[in-house]
């Protein structure tokens, strides 16, 4: 990973104008490689139109019949790993950075880099998220959720997990996707999301403010994170994976 | 195979390469340091025999702890054989990554690659300098 604090970073919030499912995971795949072709490191917010199932990139299609509740959700793959997610009442962000080795124990790092982010955005407004390594509950990898698997950089809050991220590496960068849960979905309503088990709604543009600050301060590979949007080269590619990828058939098909 | 035997690439895949029937075939497979690494390998996906390569091109993928990461050749050729039972049996990369462990078998169809590949003693300083 490039040291030193003279790089500039990319945020990208698209908050207001939620996308379709494909449309966002393309343009997490085009930022990934625009970012291992040179592009500035970047942070991406956003929404989705409608909820969605989005399954982790080994997941079987076929195991959604596990789970009733979103089986009228449109559905996506991702690249990333990790398990389903409902995307609805919830944040998703996406980092995408240079790497120089993809086994390196700095890239799984960055998870918790991005956690310990989220959680003091959290602490800020007097919220109190645990690490589930903290918190001595014992990992769990093979349920069809993402939010009821755990992982030792999992965010719990009152022992629900409500903050996890999953990785697509290539030689060149790495792309972290996660997912912040604020309330629960009507189509996975066993989830609850932070806002329920706090009492209190959660105002998505204070905590993009509030994690931003924080990733700042944590990523000392970056020297400023400015506001940006995409540039027309990375939406055309985005364009493209939409058609060749995230709506084609054989991309969703490929474990059935 | 030994480890001190084999050459690595800078990607942590190992290459054994033997002659047979006149031909040069390349066993391919990943270094116990990138096993560790990874940590926990829950998923592989690999290639069909037959699938023609290029030194540097992705030929499989693995998920480890939420993450997925590629898999490269490390030299050029076709797909002869594969490990297929692998992916049922990942363990066998942590106990025994240089034999049961191999994961691809390629006809070479030149030296492309080759003269990219590390010796043992390079690649241990390479991995002592990742950390």
């Amino acid at each position: 990973m490039r040291t030193g604090g003279s790089i500039t970073g990319r945020v990208i919030r698209d908050l207001d104008s939620p996308g379709g499912a494909a449309w966002n995971m393309a343009v997490d795949q085009a930022l990934l490689q625009a970012v291992a072709g040179g592009a500035a490191p970047t942070l991406r917010f956003y929404r989705w139109q409608e909820p969605t199932l989005s399954l982790g990139y080994f997941q079987s299609l076929a195991d959604r019949v596990h789970h009733a509740a979103s089986a009228a959700a449109p559905v996506v793959r991702r690249c990333s790993g990790g398990g389903a997610i409902l995307h609805d009442r919830e944040l998703t962000y996406s980092l995408i950075v240079p790497i120089g080795d993809r086994t390196s124990s700095k890239v799984q790092d960055l998870v918790r880099r991005m956690h310990d982010s989220i959680r003091g955005a959290f602490a800020l407004a007097n919220i109190s998220l645990a690490s589930v390594a903290d918190s001595g509950v014992a990992a769990e990898g093979s349920t069809f959720l993402c939010f009821q698997r755990r992982a030792s950089e999992d965010l719990l809050c009152a022992g629900y997990k409500v903050v996890g991220s999953a990785q697509r590496r290539t030689a060149g960068a790495v792309l972290q996707h996660g997912s912040i849960l604020l309330a629960a979905s009507e189509k996975a309503p066993e989830l609850p999301g932070i806002g329920d088990l706090v009492g209190r709604r959660i105002e998505m543009d204070q905590l993009v403010d509030g994690i931003l600050d924080q990733f700042q301060q944590r990523h000392e590979g970056v020297g400023q994170w400015r506001v940006g949007g995409l540039e027309a080269e990375e939406r055309q590619v985005a364009q493209q994976q939409v058609v060749e990828r995230f709506e084609n058939p054989s991309w969703l098909n490929r474990r059935p | 195979m030994k480890p001190e035997d084999l050459r690595y690439a800078e990607s942590h895949e190992w290459v054994h390469v033997s002659e047979q029937d006149g031909q040069q075939v390349a066993t391919v497979g990943i270094s116990a340091f990138a096993i560790e690494q990874l940590n926990d390998l829950v998923y592989m996906d690999l290639p069909e025999a037959g699938r023609t390569l290029k030194a540097g091109e992705e030929f499989g993928e693995v998920e480890s702890v939420k993450a997925v990461s590629p898999l490269y050749s490390p030299v050029s050729g076709e797909i002869v054989e594969v490990n297929s039972q692998l992916p049922d049996n990942l363990e066998w990369l942590n106990e025994d990554p240089y034999q049961k462990g191999w994961i691809l078998k390629v006809r070479m169809s030149g030296d492309e690659g080759l003269d990219q590949l590390l010796d043992h003693a390079a690649y241990q300083k390479q991995c002592a300098e990742s950390g």
